[in-house]
């Protein structure tokens, strides 16, 4: 769905920093939403962490650097890393040129795939998050 | 009115002050620290590369270590920077919830920015802020910055250029001076300016901090009340502080993805000559940094750094990168008496052709 200038499909979940999950198999993919691209300009690099790192919901585990700023990624669900985008390595720009394609950034083994509840899902909910943080951070 | 720490520490070493700000970073983002506005200085005087830049590709290590420059790594994003005992770190470390933003964005370094533009102004200076996040005089730059966070805290952070000896930062930093004539590293070193430079003499630390503290004070609606470390940041620095003096923090980065390379194309015309030199990574396709030069003069005066400034870290496309340019000089931001974009664009085209042949495997001493 298409808030504003900014692309969100309905379909996938998100994380309140503006990082986007869906499930893929026994997986979760997750990446950068299309607002939050926007708002980092353009991507000069992503940590990308090894394979079985631990994931506690709602803490650090990668970083994140655009136009001097270094942000953190924290993880949605609890779990492990079980792979990491390693095509971001070289180009990191990927994350600008197709956020929710070819810049996926992680995919994550969750413990529990009953956690997605607890992201932000379902047109409404989206729609009155994106419109709330639009607010937030582009008025002005 | 909210009260913040004012925390002032003595001059310390790079890996000391990367280890406080990790230390006062982690605590206030778990709520366990008060917010702060704080300031650092460095001794001995060091060279600190971005968070995911490579040491060996951003600075001359040998020119570092034979006078006694210490090399590190900041938490932070960016550039490499020079940092001399003379200049002057601040650093904002506060809750998000402060600015009741969860994430960066440009207004958010405007904020930020303006308490020091102000302080700049106490201090006799009429500084304004470049986005995304410089600080400048007249097109020069005096204060860069950049920041991180962590779980519910930011840390925002600039220096201030005192007194500078650019000799020294052009000779420790991998800037491509053995391409440039004296002129043009003269042309160079007017990309920034420092408070003696603009003032005539260098006001005193504590003049410059109480400015800055005035600035932060007015702009956030704070009031500073000096104070140390508590005994938790006390206990993490001395805990954190091994790692950030070791050999796996600071060469963390290995250079296999950031080589840099530099590229120079050279066009006369009737109205001067112009050179450009395009500092790339051939790798991840990025124009790291541009250096304008030539024998024209432009206006206003800091058009061509606000140009610069507007091409670097570009994807390294060269219809992108034209066409940059073009809308530049079209928008009126620029004007060169008997020049157009046209004799911009053709030294970028000998540039870009000896980026070619380089792809095609011709060492690049032999393209230059």
């Amino acid at each position: 769905m298409e808030i504003k200038d900014y692309t969100l499909p309905e379909e996938l979940y998100y994380e309140p920093n503006h990082y986007w999950v869906k499930v893929e198999g026994d997986l979760l993919v997750m990446g950068m939403n299309d607002f939050a691209q926007k708002m980092a300009g353009e991507v000069v690099f992503v940590q990308l962490p090894f394979e079985g790192k631990k994931l506690k919901a709602g803490k650090k585990f990668s970083q994140v650097e655009s136009g001097k700023w270094l942000g953190k990624v924290y993880a949605p669900v609890n779990g492990k890393i079980a792979v990491s985008n390693q095509e971001l390595e070289v180009n990191p720009g990927l994350i600008n040129e197709d956020c929710y394609g070819k810049g996926w950034m992680f995919k994550i083994q969750p413990n529990d795939m009953g956690e997605l509840e607890n992201l932000i899902h379902g047109p409404d909910a989206i729609e009155s998050w994106m419109l709330e943080e639009i607010e937030k951070f582009v008025k002005e | 009115m909210k009260t913040w720490r004012l925390l002032d520490t003595p001059p310390m070493t790079a890996a000391e002050n990367m280890a406080l700000d990790d230390a006062l970073l982690e605590l206030k983002g778990k709520g366990r620290s008060p917010n702060t506005v704080h300031f650092l200085q460095f001794a001995p005087r060091s060279v600190l590369v971005g968070f995911h830049q490579s040491v060996s590709e951003e600075i001359r290590t040998g020119y570092c270590r034979e006078k006694g420059i210490e090399i590190n790594r900041r938490i932070t994003g960016g550039g490499a920077i020079f940092f001399d005992e003379s200049q002057i770190g601040w650093e904002v470390i506060c809750d998000k919830q402060f600015f009741n933003q969860s994430f960066v964005t440009d207004k958010l370094f405007s904020i930020l920015c303006e308490p020091v533009v102000t302080a700049l102004d106490m201090l006799g200076v009429r500084a304004c802020f470049r986005p995304r996040n410089d600080i400048e005089i007249n097109g020069r730059k005096i204060s860069g910055t950049g920041g991180t966070e962590s779980e519910g805290a930011f840390l925002f952070h600039g220096s201030l250029l005192t007194d500078f000896d650019v000799d020294t930062m052009l000779k420790s930093l991998k800037i491509p001076v053995e391409k440039l004539r004296d002129k043009e590293i003269d042309s160079v070193k007017e990309r920034v300016t420092c408070l003696k430079w603009e003032l005539g003499y260098t006001p005193t630390p504590e003049e410059i901090k109480t400015a800055i503290c005035r600035g932060f004070e007015r702009h956030l609606k704070i009031k500073l009340v000096a104070g140390g470390l508590t005994d938790d940041e006390k206990l993490l620095f001395q805990k954190k502080l091994p790692y950030y003096q070791s050999r796996s923090w600071i060469d963390q980065v290995k250079p296999q993805y950031h080589k840099r390379e530099a590229f120079q194309g050279i066009y006369k015309c009737s109205a001067g000559l112009i050179r450009l030199t395009l500092v790339v990574n051939l790798l991840k396709q990025r124009l790291k940094d541009i250096y304008i030069t030539g024998d024209f003069l432009s206006f206003p005066s800091s058009a061509l750094f606000d140009l610069e400034s507007q091409l670097r870290g570009m994807r390294l496309d060269r219809e992108h990168i034209k066409q940059e340019i073009c809308q530049f000089f079209d928008q009126g931001k620029i004007r060169i008496p008997g020049m157009t974009a046209v004799d911009f664009i053709k030294p970028l085209e000998l540039a870009f052709e000896q980026i070619s042949i380089t792809k095609s495997g011709i060492p690049l001493e032999h393209c230059n």
